[in-house]
């Protein structure tokens, strides 16, 4: 019986594969592409925008209240240079 | 044209170093899509035994395949990692769907339906002696039994499918065997 169970297995044909499986598996590619672009708008894009947004918009208020931008890190030193 | 004929007679590891530097599924994957379709079907229907499962994994490997493009370094034949990847996506789907899933196949779902022999009651008969049979098998196992059996691997194929040694195989083939002789080698037809 077992033996019979390995031929069985090397006569035993697989069916071929759908017609559309090309088009399934570009319509899974493109899927997984949009899926993987958008998580890294999420993850990396979104937060640098909002980053620089910020930077940007603290100066601003910062400007409006005190009628001159945050001081940079190394302005005292190019400032005693000049 | 020219570009299509260029395309063909590239090798399987020309077309995969192509598509790495493609940033879409272009000429170069499509080609290898189209080179290896019937392979990894075949490999996904022996493994899962249900033509709408082996759909949904092959379509599956070929997603894996493409993201996954730039890992492969070349080490081996692509047609090993391609092979390696449906082995092991495959595997991966049969352990999270567990056995319970496995019990519910009806014998008309069986992959290991063999040719018509005009005893309907005897094929789907043995459809069930079968997938039976290699049920109680761990499940790598099982697979090299199919690809060798089915698919008629050789053992250094399935060597490198699974990154064991040659010998290895054989053994576990043997083994494999043997328990399978074992536990069915008395029952009647």
């Amino acid at each position: 019986m077992s033996q019979d169970l390995f031929e069985a297995l090397s006569k035993s044909p697989a069916p071929p594969p759908p017609p559309d499986f090309d088009a399934a598996v570009h319509r899974r590619l493109n899927d997984a592409l949009w899926f993987g672009q958008v998580l890294e708008l999420i993850c990396q894009v979104a937060p640098y925008a909002l980053v620089h947004f910020a930077q940007a918009a603290f100066g601003l208020i910062a400007f409006t209240f005190m009628g001159r931008y945050p001081a940079a890190p190394d302005a005292g030193a190019d400032s005693k240079k000049a | 044209m020219e570009a299509v004929l260029e395309l063909s007679q590239r090798s399987d590891e020309e077309l995969a170093a192509e598509a790495a530097r493609e940033g879409s599924d272009g000429p170069a994957f499509v080609e290898l899509l189209d080179r290896f379709r019937d392979r990894v079907w075949r490999i996904c229907f022996r493994l899962l035994g249900h033509a709408e499962d082996a759909n949904d994994a092959a379509q599956d490997v070929f997603v894996r395949l493409f993201l996954n493009r730039q890992k492969f370094d070349g080490r081996s034949k692509y047609s090993t990692w391609a092979h390696g990847v449906a082995v092991r996506t495959c595997l991966t789907l049969r352990r999270g769907r567990g056995r319970r899933r496995r019990r519910e196949t009806t014998p008309g779902d069986a992959a290991l339906e063999g040719p018509a022999s005009g005893d309907p009651g005897q094929d789907a008969g043995l459809a069930m002696d079968l997938a039976k049979m290699l049920e109680g098998l761990d499940e790598e196992d099982r697979a090299m039994i199919l690809l060798k059996y089915a698919e008629d691997y050789s053992y250094e194929e399935l060597a490198a499918i699974f990154e064991l040694s040659v010998s290895a195989c054989k053994m576990r083939v043997s083994r494999a065997r043997e328990r399978v002789q074992r536990q069915y080698g008395g029952e009647a037809t």
